[in-house]
């Protein structure tokens, strides 16, 4: 087990720069996932750190020792590929004893060591069998089985769910998480499923255009994200922008007026000058049809009914910003109809200019007592 | 109704694939077969009836005689299937190795490198012959099956590496990457995961360097005509001279010629079929 370190690391495909001067201090056990749309950069972080990827400058050490100019196999990581990247000629047992093999481990305790690994993931009725006479899941499994036979203090996750379907999907994300609680390892998990990123990490780092846009726990993320795209990129349905003005300021927080809206004073810190041009941004599930001091008419274009929720699609005034709103519950709603949808100031986002937010005041959720989240977590 | 019209359409398209398919290989067969009956019928009825098959009258082995009795006939096959298989070996060894560099890594050059290798398609060897022949009498290697090897591993290597390339870009990186995190090294992962995913390939360029190889005059009558390194089709160019021509036995030593590339053919033929087809069914 070991912390994580990387400075400054630099990388470019020609004239391209695909990673900008990244930092990122990784804590000893700590899982953290990098999520970004496709092309951020995310992947080719992960590539390099396990050393696959030559940098163009920067450094990385696992567990204080510089790695950097090491070969994958000497840097103490182990990886999990999208598509598995099983050797389809070797049994599953080959498969998992391969990198134990390399390293010329005694034949006993290799096989010690599989078995005990088979046994956390249940995979001891399958040892025998090739990588073709398994489903997606056991794949993915004996994946994850022969990065933890290699006992590497660095676990790398390169978008390890993305090709199962849906509810397998599910289940494997419960098992990584279950997984990192009792291996304790730290583990770097690399996805572009917000939902992932959500669940599963201690940390989100959102990587845009090879820049690390933000990092924090998922929920700091969610609440108070630093600028638009991250406030774009977590959530689903993803937050509504609307274009607004500065009016003042006051001690409530800042004042601003939005067509469409009309005036309103969101509870935010250092509040913006008059007449500066304003982003509000609003979560779809901040609406409700009664609560709220705020109201706004929404031409309905498209309802989905989902049971628990129902998604409507429209937009602000005619032919203003496009907005999707999520409703508890399924209110019997009618398309092409105005609608008046209500929302709690202190719930909206207030971004500047340069489209970074300012600190909202408003406190989402109150951190558990270190014996209460113990509890907690172990029932 | 609506279901089966698309279907009846598509029967008569096959049906004309399949003539045109067969009239193909009829027209690619008939030399061959007439070649192999002929072999075995009489002299006057070679060139008579060249066309009627052998019957009671007209069969007659002679030319398999004078092939047997005559000739230094095994020393040529030993003499071809020692150029055959040295130059394929090399020509595989060093193709599988040059196509995985260059898909595999890039480097200073590695896009020129590749082209330079693609020019060696467009050129045919056979125009640097004056240029070979003197390297190898410089070279010292006049009369030795090494001149061969190493002529015909230069003549096949450009289009072995671009096929090989081609398949060898279909291997998943995440496989190979698996396989480095796991601490193969390179040659490693060449020779124990890449190549035995690209099994088909290494057929399909087997049959196509071969077959030429085997088959070829040029080269052996330049660089290695003498009786001790004569391969058989050089060999059997000794039954037409300019005032004496055996067809009997001329063509019965072109028909044995073609039993080994047959036999390693069938050898092949499964992974064959698989490496062509493998980009029209995926």
């Amino acid at each position: 087990m070991a912390d994580l370190t990387l400075s400054n690391i630099v990388k470019n495909y020609g004239p391209v720069e695909v990673l900008k001067n990244i930092d990122l201090h990784v804590p000893d056990g700590e899982f953290v996932v990098f999520v970004g749309p496709s092309g951020c950069g995310k992947s080719t972080l992960l590539r390099a750190i396990a050393g696959l990827e030559d940098l163009s400058g920067g450094s990385i050490k696992i567990g204080g020792e510089d790695v950097a100019d090491r070969a994958p196999a000497q840097r103490g990581i182990a990886m999990v590929f999208q598509t598995y990247a099983l050797y389809p000629h070797k049994s599953v047992f080959d498969n998992m004893a391969y990198g134990l093999k390399l390293a010329r481990r005694p034949r006993d305790q290799i096989r010690a060591e599989v078995m005990k690994v088979a046994k956390i993931l249940e995979l001891e009725a399958l040892l025998d069998r090739k990588p073709a006479q398994l489903s997606g899941g056991q794949r993915q499994r004996v994946a994850i089985g022969r990065a933890i036979v290699r006992d590497p203090k660095v676990f790398l996750f390169d978008e390890p769910l993305s090709n199962l379907d849906a509810a397998l999907r599910g289940q494997m994300r419960i098992e990584i998480a279950d997984l990192h609680a009792r291996l304790k390892a730290t583990m770097v998990y690399v996805t572009h499923d917000q939902i992932e990123a959500m669940t599963m990490a201690d940390r989100i780092v959102v990587l845009n255009a090879g820049r690390i846009e933000q990092q924090g726990a998922p929920l700091e993320l969610y609440h108070h994200p630093a600028n638009l795209f991250v406030a774009g990129f977590l959530g689903a349905p993803s937050m509504n922008f609307v274009p607004a003005r500065a009016i003042g300021a006051s001690a409530a927080g800042a004042e601003i007026e939005v067509e469409g809206i009309g005036r309103l004073t969101v509870p935010v810190d250092g509040a913006p000058a008059a007449g500066t041009a304003l982003t509000l941004g609003l979560r779809p599930h901040d609406f409700s049809l009664e609560r709220g001091g705020m109201d706004c008419e929404i031409d309905t274009v498209l309802v989905e009914p989902l049971g628990h929720e129902t998604i409507v699609y429209g937009a602000l005034r005619d032919g203003g910003p496009r907005m999707t709103i999520a409703l508890e519950g399924g209110p019997l709603l009618r398309t092409g109809v105005k609608t008046r949808f209500r929302f709690d100031p202190a719930d909206c986002h207030l971004f500047g200019p340069d489209g970074i937010a300012y600190r909202r005041r408003k406190q989402h959720f109150t951190p558990l007592a270190s014996g209460a989240s113990e509890q907690g977590a172990n029932p | 109704m609506s279901a089966a019209k698309p279907r009846k359409r598509a029967s008569g398209w096959s049906l004309f694939i399949y003539v045109a398919l067969a009239a193909y290989a009829a027209s690619a067969i008939f030399p061959v077969l007439l070649v192999v009956y002929n072999s075995i019928k009489s002299k006057k009825a070679i060139f008579g009836q060249p066309l009627s098959l052998p019957g009671p009258g007209t069969i007659d082995f002679r030319g398999y005689e004078t092939v047997w009795e005559a000739a230094n006939f095994p020393r040529y096959f030993l003499n071809s299937g020692i150029v055959t298989l040295g130059s394929l070996g090399l020509t595989l060894l060093f193709g599988v190795m040059a196509a995985y560099a260059l898909t595999e890594f890039r480097f200073r050059m590695s896009r020129w490198l590749s082209l330079y290798i693609t020019i060696g398609l467009m050129v045919p060897i056979r125009l640097g012959t004056v240029a070979i022949l003197k390297l190898v009498m410089a070279l010292g290697l006049m009369n030795t099956p090494t001149a061969l090897i190493l002529v015909y591993t230069a003549m096949n290597l450009p289009v072995t590496v671009l096929i090989l390339s081609v398949f060898m870009n279909t291997v998943s990186q995440d496989l190979k990457n698996a396989a480095r995190v796991d601490g193969a090294g390179e040659y490693r992962i060449l020779f124990g995961h890449v190549i035995p995913l690209i099994r088909p390939a290494i057929a399909t360029v087997a049959v196509f360097t071969m077959i030429p190889v085997w088959n070829d005059l040029w080269f052996p009558l330049i660089l290695a005509n003498s009786e001790a390194t004569k391969t058989v089709i050089l060999g059997a160019q000794q039954f037409v001279g300019q005032y004496f021509k055996d067809w009997n036995a001329m063509l019965a030593a072109l028909t044995l010629s073609i039993v080994p590339t047959l036999i390693l053919y069938l050898l092949f033929s499964r992974q064959l079929i698989a490496g062509l087809t493998r980009g029209a069914v995926k």
